[in-house]
């Protein structure tokens, strides 16, 4: 069942268009894009099929999603719509908190499921490191709700239908911070999660010259490199798009190896659904290998070279 | 200059317990400062061998209300403990959380940055920080991996999405720092038996600055724990080779290679 307000889906990059659409469709029938970006953006947005979309504007470069949060507080307001919807992003992790502040309300993040009962929101989210699952229902008149990358379909209903354009650009008055410097992080390929093969580095890797020794398992089984938590952050031997759980990606391959991986479950949700996983550690008692299929208990600096030769005399 | 950190004494999600009808318990779990907001502390402390004072706030139910809450932070550096104390902060959501830490910070007064972790271990929802900030009325950012004061104003980078962006903000504002933003301490003994002499303060919901939110946005429907696939749990064991060999075997039974 769906509501009879309208359910808005605020827009800051073209990846979320359809997911966003997706996610709001569970909520009402009338999805309004209220779209922060370029042309491009509000033309792809307009022909998504949403019941219409207004063009917020194009922020400075100093300006993010974030500071639009008085002015779509104000609207919201105004109109009382069911729900604001966004993509779990940085930049909109901190619209979200900052419209909640501003409707008196608790932002609802990183939702997995969104429906309506009672003409009433209701979200389920992750919780306790990926432990556990949390259903409520949402008591204040506005909904601010960020969705969980992965968890929505896309809602696709081809380029064919251009709906209306409403220019509504909004004073933004600019926060009263500058802008030094920017730089760019090289980011890495960005196909782990349509990757096939999926091998995992852990803290037992040891050191980053030691990485050489997992990258040439993945290199035999014909698959990709990802980490846990510490490796891309903190250590900083791979990228923070190469990390793995619940802060991180999720993906489905058909197999993933855990190398040196204590398997926390922070960790581990990120792969659950893998069709096989298989474990490498040398501590018996590590908890991943009570989440893998198959497991060898060893030091990894011989059990990973030893897998590489096996593999190799098979293929 | 007043430096607030912002710390989260929760459950240890490790000794979560599952029921076998799904139901979870934190009964016998520790509670400990939630693991970032230990980073934030080290940040703040950092910062205060330079300027000033750094004082700790942590909101939560009488469960918080121990010797062991308050050695824990303040063998962290802090100067000082303020402590929010009130049963109905139980399941606090967000906002009752920010209402009440932004009203803790309104009564401490003077306060001119706001630090905290980039979410706690057990919600991690990354929203207290910046809805504090937002409350406050001051400039608040997420994903700050580096901070420095310079005067009236801070020098910060955040890092978002593939950029890392060099700011200045003029004091006061509102920092939910990352992860890797400091390496947090392990406190010594000298540092836990100076903390028992810290000062500490408890307020309740009443005696905060502007009225704290009392009741959740949100009416929680059911936690239960999330289910996950079975696994084979097969162990190969032997030399390396032969165990490499064995899993070699398996997976081209999984028709995997
Ligand atoms: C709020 C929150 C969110 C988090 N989100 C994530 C997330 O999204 N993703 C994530 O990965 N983590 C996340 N974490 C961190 C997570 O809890 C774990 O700390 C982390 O996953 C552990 O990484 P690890 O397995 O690499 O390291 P460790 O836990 O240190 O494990 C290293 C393992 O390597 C083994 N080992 C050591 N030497 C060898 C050797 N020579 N040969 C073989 N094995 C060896 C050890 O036995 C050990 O089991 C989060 C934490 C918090 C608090």
């Amino acid at each position: 069942m769906t509501t009879t307000r309208p359910t808005w889906a605020i827009i800051d990059s073209a990846t979320d268009v359809g997911v966003l659409l997706g996610a709001a469709r569970q909520l009402s029938d009338v999805v309004v894009a209220l779209v922060i970006g370029p042309r491009h953006l509000v033309e792809q947005a307009s022909s998504s099929g949403f019941s219409e979309t207004r063009w917020l504007g194009e922020p400075a470069a100093t300006v993010g999603s974030e500071d639009y949060a008085a002015a779509i507080a104000e609207l919201a307001l105004r109109e009382t719509p069911t729900a604001a919807l966004m993509a779990s992003s940085t930049r909109n992790r901190l619209l979200a908190g900052r419209l909640a502040a501003r409707l008196d309300t608790s932002a609802l993040t990183d939702v997995s499921d969104l429906r309506t009962e009672d003409d009433t929101v209701v979200v389920t989210h992750s919780l306790y490191g990926g432990a556990a699952l949390r259903t409520e229902r949402l008591l204040s008149a506005i909904g601010v709700i960020t969705i969980s990358a992965g968890a929505f379909a896309a809602f696709g209903s081809g380029p064919s239908w251009p709906g209306p354009i409403v220019e509504a650009s909004c004073a933004v008055t600019p926060p009263p911070i500058s802008l030094l410097e920017r730089r760019s992080e090289p980011r890495s390929a960005g196909t782990l999660p349509q990757a096939k093969v999926v091998v995992g580095a852990g803290r037992g890797v040891g050191s980053r010259d030691d990485l050489g020794v997992v990258e040439e398992l993945a290199q035999a089984l014909g698959g990709q490199m990802a980490c846990t938590r510490p490796l891309a952050e903190g250590l900083n031997w791979m990228g923070r798009d190469q990390y793995l759980g619940v802060s991180g990606l999720s993906i489905a391959p058909d197999l993933y190896v855990a190398v040196g991986v204590s398997g926390q479950m922070q960790h581990m949700v990120g792969v659950d659904q893998a069709r096989v996983i298989v474990a490498i550690n040398n501590d018996k008692a590590a908890p991943v290998f009570a989440e893998s299929d198959y497991g060898i208990v060893g030091d990894l600096h011989q059990v990973v070279p030893a897998l590489v030769d096996a593999l190799k005399a098979v293929s | 200059m007043t430096i607030t950190v912002l710390c989260k004494w929760c459950p240890d999600t490790e000794d979560l317990e599952v029921g076998s009808d799904g139901s979870i318990s934190f009964e016998r779990a520790k509670w400990s400062i939630s693991e970032y907001d230990r980073v934030a502390l080290e940040v703040a402390t950092s910062l205060a061998t330079e300027v000033g004072e750094v004082v700790a706030v942590v909101a939560g139910t009488s469960i918080i209300d121990t010797s062991m809450t308050r050695k824990s932070v303040l063998s962290r550096g802090p100067d000082r403990l303020v402590m929010v104390v009130d049963d109905r902060l139980a399941e606090a959501d967000a906002r009752q959380s920010a209402s009440a830490l932004a009203g803790a910070i309104a009564r401490i007064g003077d306060v001119d940055l706001v630090l905290c972790g980039a979410g706690s271990t057990d919600l991690f929802a990354q929203q207290v920080g910046i809805q504090v900030g937002e409350r406050l009325g001051w400039p608040t950012l997420n994903e700050v991996a580096s901070v420095h004061l310079t005067g009236s104003s801070c020098r910060v980078e955040r890092r978002v999405v593939d950029e890392i962006d060099t700011l200045e903000v003029a004091l006061p504002v509102a920092l939910a720092v990352t992860a890797d933003a400091a390496l947090p301490r392990v406190p010594g003994m000298r540092e836990i038996l100076a903390a028992g002499k810290k000062p500490t303060v408890v307020w309740s919901l009443d005696d905060l600055g502007p009225p704290a939110a009392v009741d959740r946005a949100s009416q929680v429907v059911s936690t239960v724990a999330r289910s996950h696939s079975t696994r084979l749990q097969v162990l190969f064991e032997g030399s390396p080779t032969e165990a490499a060999a064995q899993l070699v075997g398996a997976l081209r039974h999984e028709s995997l290679v």
